[in-house]
This record gives C-alpha cells, structure tokens and sequence, in this order.
C-alpha cells in the first residue's frame, strides 16, 4: 500500500489532554495525545476497553472540551479561527459515532437523518437533489430508496451502522472520523463498507481516522496505526512495523490474543492462553 | 387472571410416560419460530419457521448476516416487543414461553433466562447508577442487598472491568463503549441463569477482553450447566466459543451444526461463502465478500430466497423452497449442498 503522509497534514491533534472526576478521583481519560493524518491517508487507533480512544475523538470533533493540546485543520488552529475556518471543519470533518442505537435520533426518518447535513450546510438545492443524494450515499452502504421513510427503530444493528455512515458521507467530507464503524457489521457487509472507504480515500483523497479493535481489519486497511493504553500513546507508526515488529508488551498481547477463524487452532490456541493464565 | 406459582415453574419435572424417549430434553426447544412486524403496507415478515434447541451445558452460535433476522428471534423468545407478532413454540424446560403473561414471563427472566440485547443504551438507565441496576436481577429473585452487592462486583471485576468496587456508584454516560457491554452482560449473568441469550456480547472489545468475558460465559457452562445462545457475526470468535452452530439468512435456518465440521466443511452455499469473507490476520488480499446484498424482508425472493446471489443456483431453486435435511452432522435447507466425496446428495 502507497503511504500518502506527504503534503500538510489534513487534520492534526496536538498534546490533547481530558481528564474527568471529581477534585479527588481523577482519571486522565487522555493524555497528551497527538497525531496527524495527511490528504489520502488512513490512522487506526486501537487499545484496550477504556484506553480513551472515543474521548479522543470527541476532543478532536469538538465534542468534547479538552483541558489542554489543541486541534489543527488545514493546518490552522481551530480555536480562535474564523467562523469560515469553523464552518468548513464542521463540514468536512464528519464523525460516525461508536454507538449506532443513541446517535441515531428516534423521531427521525432516515430520510431526515441522513439528510440532515445537506440541509444544515445548504447543500442541496432541491428536495428532489436532496433525496437523490440520500439515497445514493444509502446505496453506497448497501441500503435503498426503501428504507426512506423507516425510523431508526426498526432497523437491525448493522442497518443502523450503515446509516450513520451514509449520514456522515452526506455532505461529502474531506476527513472521516469513525469509532468502531463496522464491528457492528458482518463480514459481507464490512467488507462493503471498507472497500468504499479505500476506495473514496485512493479516489478522492479522503482522510480517515479510524478506531477499531479488529486488527486483521485495522491491517487490511490502516497505513498508520497508533496504539492506546490508560490514555496514553504507547506506540505508533506504519501499520506494517506495528504489526510486524511490536515493541510494546500491550501490543505483543493483543496481536497473540486474535482469534482465528478455525475451531481446532483456535481451540488449541485458546486453551494454552488458559492455562497460562491459570500458571499466573 | 392469576398466574401459576412461580416456584412450580422452576421445580417442574417432566415424569416420562410409560415407553417415552428417555433421552434428556433440551433446556429449549423453539420450533416454527414466526414473527412478523407492522408496516405502511401490512405485515411484514422477518422470521419464518426458525428451529433451534440447546441442552444444558451447550453452547449455540446464532450467526448470519446483517438483517438476517437474529436480533428479532432473541427478542420474539421472550416477547419483548408487544408490536411483534409470533408465533410458533417456545419451550423451556418444556414450559411454553408464548403461552405465559407478561408477569409470568417477567419471572422468567433474569433467574431462568439471561438476556442481553445488542443496544447497551437502551438496556441501561441513564439515571441509575450501574450497581443498583447490576444488583436488580438478583434483588427481585429476593437476594438481599449486601450478598446482591458482593456478587456484582464480583461478576463486574470477572468481566475486566477495573475498580469494579468504585465503579459500581458511576452513571452509564461514565463509562466506555466496551464497558457499558459488559455491564449488561453483567446483569444478564449476575443471577446465573439456565439459558443465557447474548446479542453480540463482544463487538466493542479488544480480543484480549473478548477472551476474557468468553472464560467466564464458559466456566458459567461447566460448572452450572448453563446454556448459552450466542448472537454474533464475528467468525472467528464463534470458531473457539461454540459447540454447535446455526446459520441464518432471510429469517430462516439454513444450516445447524457442530462447530468443527462446519467450518471443515460447510454444505450450505451461504455459510461457505460467509466463512469465506471472514479476513484474517494471517492472510493478506482483498476480502471476498458474497456477492450481491442480503434478501429485505419485504422483498424476498420465491423458492430459495438466497438464489440469486447462489453460485449454486439451479431452476428449482427459484420455485421450491428447500426444507432442512440432514446431511453428515449438519441439518441443511438447500437443494443442492456441497457435498464431500462419496458422499453422494440424494
Ligand atoms: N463523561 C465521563 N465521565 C467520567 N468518566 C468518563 C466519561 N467519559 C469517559 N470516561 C472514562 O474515560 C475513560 C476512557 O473512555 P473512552 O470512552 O474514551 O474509552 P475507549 O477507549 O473509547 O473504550 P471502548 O473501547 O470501551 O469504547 C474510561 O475509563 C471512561 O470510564
Ligand atoms: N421493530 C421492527 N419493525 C420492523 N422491522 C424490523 C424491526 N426490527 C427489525 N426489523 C427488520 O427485520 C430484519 C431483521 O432484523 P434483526 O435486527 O433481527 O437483524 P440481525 O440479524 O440482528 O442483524 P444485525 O446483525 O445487523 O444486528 C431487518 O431487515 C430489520 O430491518
Ligand atoms: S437451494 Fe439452490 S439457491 Fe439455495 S443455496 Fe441451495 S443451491 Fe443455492
Ligand atoms: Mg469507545
Ligand atoms: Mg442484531
């Protein structure tokens, strides 16, 4: 895979710190995180259960205030930027939430939901434009001009995660942010969802940062991988040297611990790990 | 009307007939499990005749791909949503759960049948706190608070949860992803149930906690005999989970059984091509996905309804539905399985 981390980089986090507690218990959920994802380029952000990774992400969108570090688009700081610096960051930079059940608003049609974006940023000229351009992000996921008038409710799992998807590919953006996209999917379908992201990122240049705890997947289709733990950065790089060469114990684990898919290696390799475990 | 004891329902002991099978009973057995929710344009079917039984002591994948109808068979064995209709029999421990009131049912729950749904947030209460709500299964089976409180640390520190013990006064909103699953596999197990029925338990864990919530499902199996129905899409984790496996597609059973010749050799078209797409950390190249996207509900094709995206496919397909069959260990609705040599396909 062609590594594009030439050029400005398109989005950039810098020290990124939040903790959160009261004045005696305080848990830095994130501390001094950092990194940068170039025009064309793909970051994988993995780690344990509670390793801050969404809390990441919701310092970079703005979800989330951050105590300290800073966040820069295009190379300029968005704190303090102009309003049309801001505008544009909120367009281009779209985010797919970890959990598809409460990011989807009930009351909402998808039609409405996914439609959302193009109305708050006046990108659709009519409502005919509006809905054609609903449907063909729908399509793209592997959903149709039938599901319009549905409310989220009366969707499976991976049907919600694809609309949350389609709602962030809407407004065409230039920086995808996505936490845990596709775990809700199966293989068909994720592997859909992942070739249209390779395939938006080598075509249109799309930027995307990416948290998942599938390693295989984050290997298919990571050039960057950076790894998480108690809220710090323990290692990073280019995926294949992750990958290849771990030099954290946390990262030695968790590439050891990646079931495989046939019963009798995996048997064996599970119960070893057992017994490990029980030796310890 | 009142309901029977709910005591009798858990100390019912089947007394065989005279010259009856004495081969023990499943802990449950649904047979021609239907379901069907309102549309604009009338009812709509999801799932139609779907078979499963599961003994004590075993562990059943449920898998099949997004929209296949697993969610809604899981929440039609215990009625859950009043706008569903089902049909068909459920029994438990030859109780028939489609026959039970909602209060009866709700005694099911928690005690004999552990349920964890696949949305974390609407399982959870904003507003309580995660101890209280962990605690509740066992609260309302009458255990008191203190010994209520130490088991579900306990079973929260089992899962990987850490500082269970502080944890416990924390809002869901404190928590991660990852941790609020785990919190509702927690209340589902907290009680060990007969039956636990677990929508994707794991999709927001790394693979070493995975390993361990799996551990403890699996010590739960062995030493209480619980049975355990496992919702899931991920593969590779059912390889190393399960005892016997049930596909699904288009709300219906295409193929059921034991884990190992399954994945050897898969005899329906669907779960040979599902094992196909799975990627793999020790294999590079491009997924193979199935061709083609799942059959919609409202949209199902005639005779097979995975014909057209069947490599397999032949004129029959389109007009007769398959029934299943039993072919090697596996019991099969297709027309033409894969089949191993000297096999033969009658
Ligand atoms: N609003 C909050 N109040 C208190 N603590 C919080 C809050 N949000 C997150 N935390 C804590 O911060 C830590 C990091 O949480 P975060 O959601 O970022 O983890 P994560 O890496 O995304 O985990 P997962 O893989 O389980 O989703 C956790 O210990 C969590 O409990
Ligand atoms: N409340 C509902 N009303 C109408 N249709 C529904 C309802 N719930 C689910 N469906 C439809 O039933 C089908 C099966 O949904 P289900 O949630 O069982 O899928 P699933 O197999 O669990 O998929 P996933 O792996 O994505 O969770 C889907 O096509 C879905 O759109
Ligand atoms: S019945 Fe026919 S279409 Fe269906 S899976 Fe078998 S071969 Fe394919
Ligand atoms: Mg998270
Ligand atoms: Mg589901």
């Amino acid at each position: 895979m062609t590594h594009p981390t030439t050029g400005t980089p398109i989005l950039e986090a810098q020290g990124l710190t939040r903790s959160f507690g009261s004045r005696r218990t305080t848990t830095r959920a994130v501390d001094d995180v950092s990194f940068s994802v170039a025009p064309g380029a793909i970051l994988g952000i993995v780690g344990e259960s509670g390793s801050g990774k969404s809390t990441t992400l919701r310092c970079v969108v703005g979800l989330e205030r951050a105590d300290a570090g800073r966040v820069l688009f295009d190379g300029v700081p968005l704190v303090g930027a102009n309003r049309e610096t801001q505008r544009r960051f909120r367009r281009e930079v779209q985010m797919v939430f970890q959990d598809p059940y409460s990011s989807l608003n009930p009351r909402m049609t998808v039609e409405m939901i996914v439609g959302e974006g193009l109305d708050i940023h006046k990108m659709a000229e009519s409502r005919q434009a509006r809905r054609a351009r609903v449907v063909e992000v729908l399509e793209l996921v592997g959903l149709d001009a039938t599901v319009l008038d549905r409310y989220p409710r009366s969707f499976s799992g991976g049907q919600r995660q694809r609309i949350a998807i389609a709602r962030a590919l809407a407004v065409g953006p230039r920086v995808l942010v996505c936490d845990e996209p596709v775990s809700a999917l199966d293989v068909s379908v994720q592997a859909q969802v992942v070739n249209l992201l390779l395939e938006m990122q080598q075509q249109l240049g799309l930027a995307v940062v990416f948290v998942a705890h599938d390693l295989a997947l984050v290997r298919h289709l990571c050039h960057d991988v950076m790894v998480m733990q108690r809220g710090v950065v323990v290692e990073n790089g280019p995926c294949a040297d992750v990958f290849d060469r771990p030099q954290h114990e946390y990262t030695k684990s968790l590439l050891a611990a990646i079931p495989i898919p046939d019963p009798d290696r995996d048997r064996a390799r599970r119960a070893a790990a057992a017994a490990e475990r029980r030796s310890a | 009307m009142k309901g029977p004891d709910i005591v009798s329902l858990n100390v019912e002991v089947p007394v065989p007939a005279p010259g009856e099978d004495l081969t023990p009973r499943p802990l449950l057995e649904v047979s021609g499990l239907t379901v069907s929710y309102p549309s604009a344009t009338g009812p709509v079917e999801i799932v139609s005749g779907f078979d499963l039984t599961v003994a004590r002591g075993e562990r059943v994948a449920l898998v099949g791909e997004s929209g296949s109808g697993k969610s809604v068979t899981a929440r039609a064995l215990l009625r859950l949503d009043h706008r569903a209709s089902v049909s068909g029999q459920v029994r438990l421990d030859g109780t028939d759960l489609l026959a039970l009131d909602d209060r009866e049912m709700r005694a099911q729950r928690g005690r004999r049948i552990g349920l964890m749904l696949q949305d974390p947030m609407t399982t959870l209460n904003p507003v309580r706190s995660i101890g209280s709500q962990v605690m509740e299964s066992l609260r309302v089976h009458g255990v008191g608070k203190t010994e209520a409180r130490k088991r579900a640390v306990e079973t929260l520190d089992r899962l990987g949860i850490p500082d269970a013990e502080r944890r416990m006064r924390a809002y869901p909103h404190e928590f991660s992803g990852g941790m609020r699953q785990r919190v509702c596999l927690a209340m589902a197990i907290v009680a060990h149930p007969d039956l636990l029925i677990a929508d994707e338990p794991t999709t927001a864990l790394d693979v070493r906690v995975q390993e361990q919530v799996l551990s403890l499902i699996d010590s739960l199996v062995t030493e209480l005999g619980m049975g355990v129905v496992l919702i899931t899409h991920d593969l590779g984790l059912v390889a190393g989970f399960a005892d016997r496996v049930a596909v699904m597609y288009a709300g219906r059973g295409v193929e059921c059984g034991p884990v190992g010749e399954l994945y050897r050799s898969p005899r329906h078209p669907y779960t040979s091509g599902l094992l196909a797409s799975v990627p793999r950390v020790d294999r590079d190249g491009a997924l193979a996905p199935i061709a083609g996207s799942p059959a919609q509900p409202t949209s199902r094709p005639g005779g097979c309804a995975f014909h057209p995206r069947c490599a397999r496919a032949e004129a029959d397909c389109t007009e007769d539905r398959p029934d299943p069959r039993r072919i090697g260990t596996a019991d099969v609705a297709c027309h033409h399985p894969l089949v191993l040599a000297g096999e033969g396909n009658r």
